[in-house]
């Protein structure tokens, strides 16, 4: 009788100290922010060098956008998708990772203007 | 006889707490390592998280503000910098106390801090002139 108490206070004491242990994985500096503001960098620079302004209208202002966005892509390691117009620098990617940023941005198309989705994220390895 | 019985009594008294005691001595043991490895965690995730934190801001900062140029009307452009940061690495200094490190560069220029990056346009007479960088702060 003794032997059996004794095996079911350890076991709850393994419990405990396995559960205690878990709890000691805290949660690690919060990156929501900082990569929304990298996601706005990479909107914000897009449309600085101008290659947000006649993508749509000509065939070299989309050449422009896509020949930026790559550039952005190579040295960031992001996946940019322009989804108002089916742009990326990753085609044929296996899909972002859990860190996606996704934000409507308003641009203007001939004047008029329209709604966009604009996602950056890491691709899936 | 009676003397006998009695000291083997004691003797069974003797063991029985000791493999009382053993166990909780252990126990307790492990727990105050537990908790002084939880304070310690603790401690040492909340010092990265604050540095972490101040460096996203100052990051934020630099861009939208202390390093940003601006256009003929004197309006701030964010993101769109120069690449001069001594008179700005001071004044953050002098502000906050705190030494961070800040350049345009492709890679980290600082290898035992912690590092986040900015994309930036770097120079140029207009922003379409400038080129596209990272923007490293360190501390």
């Amino acid at each position: 009788m003794q032997t059996l108490e004794a095996i079911i206070s350890f076991t709850f004491f393994l419990f405990f100290a396995t559960y205690m242990l878990a709890e000691l994985d805290y949660k690690k500096p919060n990156y929501a922010l900082y990569q929304y503001q990298l996601a706005n960098d990479v909107w914000r620079v897009l449309y600085l060098k101008g290659a947000l302004k006649d993508f749509s209208s000509t065939a070299t202002g989309h050449i422009i956008t896509q020949t930026e966005m790559e550039n952005i892509g190579d040295m960031t390691g992001f996946c940019i998708y322009l989804q108002g117009i089916q742009t990326t620098n990753c085609p044929g990617s296996p899909g972002c990772s859990e860190n996606s940023v996704t934000m409507n941005k308003i641009w203007f198309d001939g004047g008029i203007p329209k709604d966009m989705t604009f996602t950056v994220c890491t691709p899936e390895s | 006889m009676e003397e006998r019985v009695k000291n083997s009594h004691n003797g069974f008294i003797s063991f029985d707490a000791l493999f009382s005691i053993l166990p909780i001595i252990f126990m307790v043991s492990f727990i105050i390592q537990t908790m002084a490895l939880a304070v310690s965690d603790a401690s040492y995730t909340m010092e990265k998280r604050e540095n972490f934190n101040f460096l996203v801001a100052t990051a934020d900062y630099l861009v939208k503000m202390g390093a940003s140029k601006t256009d003929s009307t004197g309006n701030i452009i964010p993101n769109w910098i120069d690449s001069g940061f001594s008179s700005i690495q001071l004044d953050i200094y002098e502000g906050t106390g705190k030494d961070v490190t800040i350049a345009v560069s492709d890679e980290p220029p600082v290898d035992d801090t912690d590092c986040i990056y900015r994309l930036v346009v770097v120079g140029g007479s207009k922003p379409e002139d400038g080129e596209i960088k990272k923007l490293y702060v360190c501390g």
